[in-house]
């Protein structure tokens, strides 16, 4: 049989019976559907998470900590601990800082600045708001898009930028007008019983493009060790000799981050790069989308028996129409196929008709999302269909029907052709 | 040295490895040959002896029609020399295939090239036009679609529906169907056509043309042509009639030409 004959004979076969063929399609468009929507979801999640982490951080810093496991344990089970080291985590030492700094193609070293600030409110105002102070180094700082002014140079003291959040929240119009106001952020104890607290007034020099983290405030780095001195009661925290837990490491170029990373761990630290965090970041994202597909799949599998039983329902039907073909000289195999691929041809409309319902309910989300809750990041994509997404879709469905076309195929083969022409 | 040869050329003839001048002819001249040949098959618990060790020889071009009360095995027989169903014991050699031995790919080329069926109730394609329906067994040969459309219109002029190939079954007057049903088993050009009760469903005027269609086959183009029918009329025509009860061959008269 010629190819162009058996897909003639397939499609002429299905058409026959229209309603059946669309039910059936039906099915398999759901599982489709699912699968398609869910990864293209899932997809345009990940690219946005990783464009904003792509704003906040710098591609050739390296986060630093003097530890192993910064963050500890919590609940699970009752693990031995082989060694007292690995619970106490000593902070870096001016000697560490001197050893990292002396590594090939470490450019820049600094400290990782915690503050916990207590509020922020307005110039002029009584009302108080939650905060989150942030700084870092000029390098890292000056990746932060603006919408308004500019940045604070890096000795700058009594200046900051504020989150774009802040002008609706304190009632400013627009972002030119926030600049020269002024806020005043409150730091208050890390020990809770000691209810001193300290005002810092600092000027509004520029306001930062929208991202995730809308209640932020980055100061200058002495600003921000005053901060943090004051909270913790520590004034020679962030010196030489006091450099905390955390350090950013800038290495003079994005090619020697890898290298690098590696002998700041030869000296007993953990680094940790963008990239790696980038890649976190996509596993998880594979992880979520396998978990969302999972519905698809279940709903294909559903589709699958859907299609045994529609090729089962036309082998029965047409049992006389095979007989007669095997009389005309049809061989087994070629009464095989023509059932596997009547199967895998509702597989492959399923799958078609899918990846374009999928396309378009996710045009359609985009649509509605960035005209709704997605209207503060404009060029957002909520739902990314790359073409490998809609051909992968349509040959896993394809795939899957000619699988499940294989059994009624070959029941069909196994055909008697006597009993087969004697059928009513 | 003589004597060796003479022993060893004996010894070949009884073992019956050397064809023997007299079988040789036969197998020659026979279009279809039948040698002890037995059906079995079980329906339920019931055994059922289709055919009972049956011998039969048709030679090329004749018209045979195959008489029986039902259950006596005729269309067993039919089904047997049509590459069908495969005999339980003996041997089955047609146009010097031996059908006994063969699988599923040689018996659906036999199929496919050297009979042609025609059934009772036409078995004709619902949704293909007189046509394509004529053009199906082409199909399993692999024939283009141009030059199979052109072979079914030569197939449907000698049936005398040149202008009836556009319609469908439903369209088309039972003795009509039957023509089309005709064409389809002479499009491959095969050399046996089996039919079984052509004109069953039929009237008997319009059974009647299509016995002289079939007729008129076996006359003019040198078919050899097996009928199994109630049909007297069949029986007359034909040059050998078979009668069958039981699955053996209980009576025989030929034509007197």
């Amino acid at each position: 049989m010629r190819l162009t004959d058996l897909i003639g004979m397939v499609f002429l076969n299905l058409w026959r019976r229209k309603l059946r063929t669309a039910l059936t399609v039906l099915a398999v468009v759901i599982g489709a559907t699912l699968i398609a929507l869910m990864v293209s979801l899932g997809s345009g999640i990940e690219s946005f998470i990783v464009d904003q982490f792509g704003l906040l951080v710098a591609e050739d810093s390296i986060a630093v900590s003097s530890g192993g496991d910064i963050f500890g344990q919590q609940g699970g089970h009752p693990v031995e601990i082989d060694s007292t080291e690995a619970r106490i985590i000593e902070p870096f030492a001016k000697e560490d800082l001197d050893q990292i700094r002396s590594i090939e193609g470490v450019e820049q070293v600094d400290f990782i600045i915690n503050i916990d600030a207590l509020y922020i409110s307005p110039q002029s105002s009584e009302k108080i708001y939650t905060v989150f102070v942030d700084t870092g180094p000029d390098y890292s700082l000056k990746i932060r898009q603006l919408v308004a002014g500019g940045y604070f140079d890096e000795g700058a003291t009594g200046e900051c930028l504020i989150a774009y959040g802040y002008l609706d929240t304190f009632g400013w119009t627009d972002a030119e007008s926030a600049l020269g106001r002024q806020v005043t952020i409150t730091m208050g104890k890390q020990v809770p019983f000691d209810p001193q607290t300290r005002d810092y007034t600092l000027t509004v020099v520029g306001v930062l493009e929208r991202t995730l983290s809308e209640a932020e405030v980055l100061v200058p780095m002495a600003d921000a060790k005053e901060m943090a001195r004051f909270h913790n009661d520590t004034p020679q925290l962030y010196t030489e000799e006091q450099p905390g837990f955390f350090l950013q490491v800038k290495a003079a170029d994005v090619s020697l981050v890898d290298r690098v990373a590696e002998d700041i761990e030869a000296l007993g630290f953990e680094a940790i790069t963008s990239q790696e965090i980038l890649n976190q970041i996509e596993n998880v994202f594979g992880i979520i989308q396998i978990g969302l597909s999972a519905f698809g799949i279940i709903a294909l599998v559903v589709a699958s028996i859907g299609i045994i039983n529609t090729l089962i329902m036309a082998i029965y039907e047409r049992t006389r129409e095979i007989g007669v073909m095997k009389a005309m000289g049809a061989t087994r195999g070629t009464i095989r196929l023509l059932f596997a691929v009547e199967g895998g041809a509702l597989g492959l409309l399923g799958g078609i008709i899918g990846g374009v319902v999928a396309l378009v309910f996710g045009q359609l989300l985009n649509v509605i999302g960035s005209r709704t809750f997605l209207s503060d990041f404009p060029g957002f994509q909520l739902s990314v269909f790359s073409p490998w997404l809609i051909l992968g879709v349509i040959a896993l469905t394809t795939a899957i029907s000619l699988l499940a076309g294989l059994y009624p195929a070959n029941r069909a083969a196994r055909l008697d052709p006597v009993s087969a022409l004697r059928h009513e | 040295m003589v004597w060796f040869y003479r022993f060893f050329i004996r010894l070949l003839l009884k073992s019956g490895y050397w064809p023997t001048m007299d079988k040789f002819n036969q197998y020659v001249a026979a279009m279809i040959k039948l040698e002890k040949v037995s059906k079995v098959y079980h329906l339920g618990d019931e055994t059922i002896h289709a055919l009972r060790g049956m011998d039969l020889e048709v030679t090329d071009g004749e018209f045979v029609a195959i008489i029986g009360p039902s259950g006596s095995g005729k269309s067993t027989l039919l089904h047997i020399i049509g590459g069908l169903d495969t005999p339980t014991s003996g041997r089955v050699v047609v146009d010097d295939q031996d059908l006994s031995q063969a699988g599923d790919g040689e018996l659906s080329r036999y199929r496919n090239r050297s009979v042609g069926f025609v059934f009772q109730t036409f078995e004709l394609h619902p949704t293909y036009n007189a046509l394509e329906n004529v053009a199906l067994p082409l199909v399993f040969s692999r024939v283009p679609r141009s030059k199979r459309l052109q072979m079914a219109g030569e197939a449907l002029e000698t049936v005398g529906l040149a202008e009836r190939a556009n319609h469908r079954p439903s369209q088309l007057s039972g003795g009509e169907r039957q023509r089309v049903s005709i064409a389809r088993a002479l499009v491959v050009q095969p050399k046996i056509i089996l039919a079984d009760e052509p004109t069953g469903n039929l009237d008997s005027k319009t059974g009647d043309r299509i016995i002289e269609l079939l007729s008129q086959l076996n006359r003019e183009k040198g078919l050899t042509l097996l009928v199994v029918t109630h049909n007297s009329e069949i029986a007359e025509q034909a040059t050998r009639a078979l009668y069958l009860r039981d699955g053996l061959v209980v009576g025989e008269r030929r034509h007197p030409d």
